[in-house]
C-alpha cells in the first residue's frame, strides 16, 4: 500500500512535469500572463498549482505508511521477544530439574 | 521464582513487578510513548494530506481566473483571501508533515527501547530461572 501510494504520487509527478509544464512553459511569458480565463493554458496551469498541492502531501502519506509499517514489524518482534523470554524463564527450571536427575 | 500467568492470547507472561530486574527508567517512559508517538504522527501525516487536498481545490479556483484578474483583487474580496490562504498554508504545510514524519520516526525509536527493555527483563527472566545472579 506504501509502495502503490509512492508510486502513484511519482505518476502525478511525472504528469505534472511532462504532460502540463511541457505544456504550459512552451508558450511564451507573455501569452502566459496575458491567458484569458476558461482558456486552455490557465486551465493547465490551474493543473499544475492545484496537482501541486496535493501530491506532495500524498508522498509524505506513503513514506510515513512504510514507517508505521517498520513500527508493526518492530511491535511483533517486541511480542515475540517478550513471549520467547517468558517461555524460555518458565521452562528453565524442569530443564534444570531434569538436567539434574539424569547426571 | 516469580509465578506465571496464562494471558486470553496463550502467551505466557510475567506481571511487570514481578519481573527480577526492572526496565531503565528511559525504557519504561519509551514503552509507555511509542503506541502515542506513531498514531499521533500518523494522524498529523493523514491531517496534512486532507489540509493539502483542500489547498488544491482552492488552488483550481483561484487559478481559473486570468494573472491580470488575480493580481487586480481588492484586499477583503474572495480571491484575494484564497491566495492568502494558498500563501499561508504553503508556509506551515511542510514542517507540519515533517513535525508528523519526526513523530512516526521518534515513535519507531522508542519501540526500539522498548525491545530493549523486553530482552533486558527476559535475561533477566532466564537469569532467574536458571538459578544466576540478579542483575540490578
Amino acid at each position: 500500500m506504501a509502495m502503490m501510494t509512492v508510486l502513484v504520487a511519482t505518476i502525478a509527478w511525472l504528469v505534472i512535469s511532462v504532460v502540463w509544464t511541457n505544456d504550459y512553459y512552451a508558450f511564451s511569458k507573455g501569452a502566459r500572463d496575458g491567458a484569458e480565463a476558461g482558456s486552455v493554458l490557465l486551465a493547465n496551469f490551474a493543473s499544475i498549482q492545484s496537482t501541486k498541492a496535493w501530491v506532495m502531501p500524498l508522498e509524505v502519506l506513503g513514506l510515513s505508511i512504510f514507517l508505521l509499517a517498520f513500527g508493526f514489524a518492530f511491535a511483533n518482534i517486541l511480542h515475540n521477544v517478550r513471549l520467547r523470554g517468558n517461555t524460555m524463564a518458565a521452562v528453565m527450571p524442569a530443564l534444570k530439574a531434569r538436567k539434574n536427575i539424569s547426571s | 521464582m516469580p509465578t506465571i500467568t496464562q494471558s486470553s492470547s496463550q502467551d505466557i507472561q510475567f506481571r511487570a513487578a514481578q519481573l527480577p530486574v526492572q526496565v531503565t527508567g528511559m525504557q519504561a517512559m519509551a514503552s509507555k510513548m511509542w503506541a502515542p508517538f506513531i498514531a499521533m504522527g500518523f494522524m498529523i501525516v493523514m491531517a496534512a494530506f486532507i489540509f493539502g487536498l483542500v489547498n488544491s481545490s482552492i488552488s483550481s479556483d483561484y487559478y481559473q481566473f486570468s494573472k491580470e484578474t488575480r493580481e487586480a483583487a481588492a484586499a477583503d474580496s474572495n480571491l484575494a483571501t484564497q491566495k492568502a490562504f494558498i500563501g499561508s498554508t504553503k508556509a506551515w504545510l511542510p514542517s507540519f508533515k515533517s513535525l508528523g514524519m519526526g513523530m512516526i520516526l521518534g515513535g519507531v525509536t522508542f519501540l526500539l527501547a522498548t525491545i530493549l527493555g523486553a530482552l533486558r527483563t527476559g535475561g533477566a527472566g532466564v537469569q532467574e530461572a536458571l538459578g544466576g545472579y540478579r542483575l540490578g
